[in-house]
């Protein structure tokens, strides 16, 4: 890929929908994270935080509802793929929420039984051989 | 009065339930799917959900994310709006169910009269002209025998369908197969059923309904609407009241309308629907919600439906004294569209969103919005109001010509066109001029 094609890709992305993407062509890997020009605006008109921490990966629920964690969770702990972290409670039904990456629990962004939308994040992961 | 109601939608009609909500004094959640973060209606709302991904499917049609979405905000009550599941019975039940006012009519009226099927018996018992059709078709050999009894050209309908979704036109034995699984396909996946059944076509005919506010003690007529001007049966330009019909003819209308619904104890907003053939109606459908059109009604009224519906499911009862309606009022919906002769769905950014301001526009969108590909093609309802229907003709041509939008495709000349012609300007037209107007104007430019 030369600077051109990146610069196609680019614009191309600009238009999608999406806030965050890793793409890999040809060994070339890039990792796009789009600027959302305004901080987004919470219930009461008040920016919401906006959290950036140290993280690899990010595991979001997959539903509204209110989420659960897993007891045992903490910072610091180790996840293997295909652990279940969480369960969302909707219309009184438990859904596992699993991890897709392994690595290490560096924060957790919802506390248990605090109301999730789709899509929002909930706990982040580092590689393993990271520090946290 | 409820403290907080959850708008079951998006778009222009989500931003009107929001204004109405805010005028009494009603906070709002705002529930959107991911290719409407940055809408307009999302931003207005006190507060907002995300309750899925862009596919409507899994968002706008997911009732437990809606349901959820009211559960965690606290929300007292449900405003469906039009489309989606306004007229889908098991959720109104499961917003009851979850604590949350259904605003619109309890399920059981839903099933009754929103289902074309169920509602096309009820008018037949009740003694209501029906237009000559079948029952549910459930297999094939008896799609063909239904339609030869009914003789062709008849229309292909699904029962759950609206919006000019899921219906096709077939002239022949021929066409009949292949559009019998189209309708099936697209029943099935753009309103959760896939029954269909057959209906006669009508050459000439107008559409023409009515706009009814059931209470407690009695059914107000909130006068009639023509909706006649359609675009493959999506309704493109309507007017406040009905200017063709006689005195006696309206009088014939609205008893029809107590007929079909007295006896059912009809508590909120609907909209019955009629073709009028050669002087006489025929009953076409009932809608048991708020209706895209329905303000033109407000300006020939002077009623704030949007208020008066959230009013009655709050079990208050609505300032609605006498109604005197005065003046004429029209509607353009301006659409996405890249080709009026190809009618294709057009997506882009707008780039320029230019609308007239003195007078009544109502959308949900704002210059640098993306219009996506996920839902309907509506971009502004361009509302005049005058004395007479010449006056507000008139003051149509002046406002579109003011309309300047860029970056997409937009039915705007084809708007101009038919506001321009003759045949409006006389009041004589029907359900398939749109077509012929537009069929006549492309050979023009091969002219």
């Amino acid at each position: 890929m030369n600077l051109e094609d990146i610069n196609k890709l680019l614009d191309k992305l600009d238009q999608m929908n999406f806030s965050e993407v890793e793409i890999e062509i040809d060994k070339t890997k890039i990792h796009v994270k789009k600027a959302t020009g305004e901080a987004p605006v919470g219930p009461t008109g008040k920016p919401v935080k906006q959290e950036q921490p140290f993280s690899d990966s990010v595991i979001s629920s997959p539903m509204v509802g209110v989420v659960h964690l897993e007891k045992q969770l903490k910072v610091g702990q180790k996840v293997a793929v295909g652990d279940v972290v969480a369960q969302i409670e909707s219309m009184k039904l438990f859904n596992d929420v699993t991890s897709s990456q392994a690595g290490v629990v560096s924060q957790l962004y919802v506390k248990d039984g605090d109301p999730v939308e789709f899509h929002q994040s909930l706990i982040a992961l580092t590689k393993d051989n990271k520090h946290v | 009065m409820f403290r907080k109601v959850l708008i079951a939608n998006r778009g222009e009609i989500a931003v009107r339930i929001i204004s109405a909500c805010q005028k009494l004094g009603i906070a709002t959640v705002a529930v959107y799917s991911e290719a409407d973060r940055e809408a307009l209606f999302v931003k207005q709302a006190d507060e907002s959900v995300c309750i899925g991904p862009a596919a409507a499917v899994n968002s706008y049609l997911n009732r437990e994310a809606i349901l959820m979405a009211g559960i965690n905000t606290n929300a007292d009550a449900v405003h469906p709006g039009y489309g989606f599941l306004s007229e889908d019975a098991l959720f109104a039940q499961m917003c009851e169910e979850c604590g949350m006012t259904w605003i619109g009519p309890q399920a059981s009226l839903i099933h009754d009269f929103s289902d074309k099927t169920n509602s096309r018996a009820l008018a037949q018992k009740r003694g209501l002209p029906i237009i000559p059709g079948s029952g549910m078709i459930t297999s094939e050999p008896q799609l063909y025998a239904k339609a030869n009894a009914i003789g062709y050209p008849v229309l292909l309908k699904a029962s759950h369908g609206g919006g000019g979704k899921g219906i096709r036109l077939v002239h022949s034995a021929k066409e009949l197969f292949e559009k019998y699984q189209l309708v099936k396909e697209e029943a099935g996946s753009s309103f959760l059923d896939g029954t269909i059944y057959l209906e006669r076509a009508f050459e000439k005919a107008r559409h023409i309904e009515v706009q009814v506010l059931g209470m407690p003690d009695q059914l107000l007529i909130l006068g009639d609407r023509d909706c006649s001007l359609q675009k493959n049966r999506q309704k493109i330009i309507e007017e406040s009241n009905a200017a063709i019909l006689t005195k006696k003819e309206r009088t014939t209308l609205y008893k029809l309308v107590h007929q079909l619904l007295d006896r059912s104890n009809y508590q909120s907003l609907g909209t019955v629907e009629f073709l009028f053939v050669h002087h006489h109606f025929y009953f076409l459908e009932m809608n048991t919600r708020l209706q895209v059109e329905h303000g033109v009604t407000e300006e020939t009224s002077g009623i704030d439906i949007v208020q008066a519906q959230i009013r009655v499911a709050a079990n208050e009862k609505p300032v609605v004294h006498q109604i005197e309606f005065t003046g004429h009022a029209i509607e353009c919906r301006l659409n996405a569209e890249t080709n009026v002769a190809k009618q294709q769905f057009e997506t882009g950014r707008l780039t320029q969103f230019d609308l007239p301001t003195d007078v009544r526009v109502d959308t949900g969108l704002q210059n640098g919005d993306e219009i996506t590909p996920f839902y309907d093609r509506l971009l502004a309802k361009i509302i005049v109001y005058a004395k007479t229907r010449e006056a507000a003709i008139k003051k149509m041509q002046i406002v579109l010509s003011d309309v300047k939008v860029t970056g997409i495709g937009t039915n705007l000349s084809q708007l101009k066109q038919l506001i321009n012609s003759t045949q409006f300007a006389e009041n004589h037209y029907n359900i398939h001029s749109v077509g012929k107007l537009m069929e006549a104007g492309s050979h023009e430019s091969y002219a």
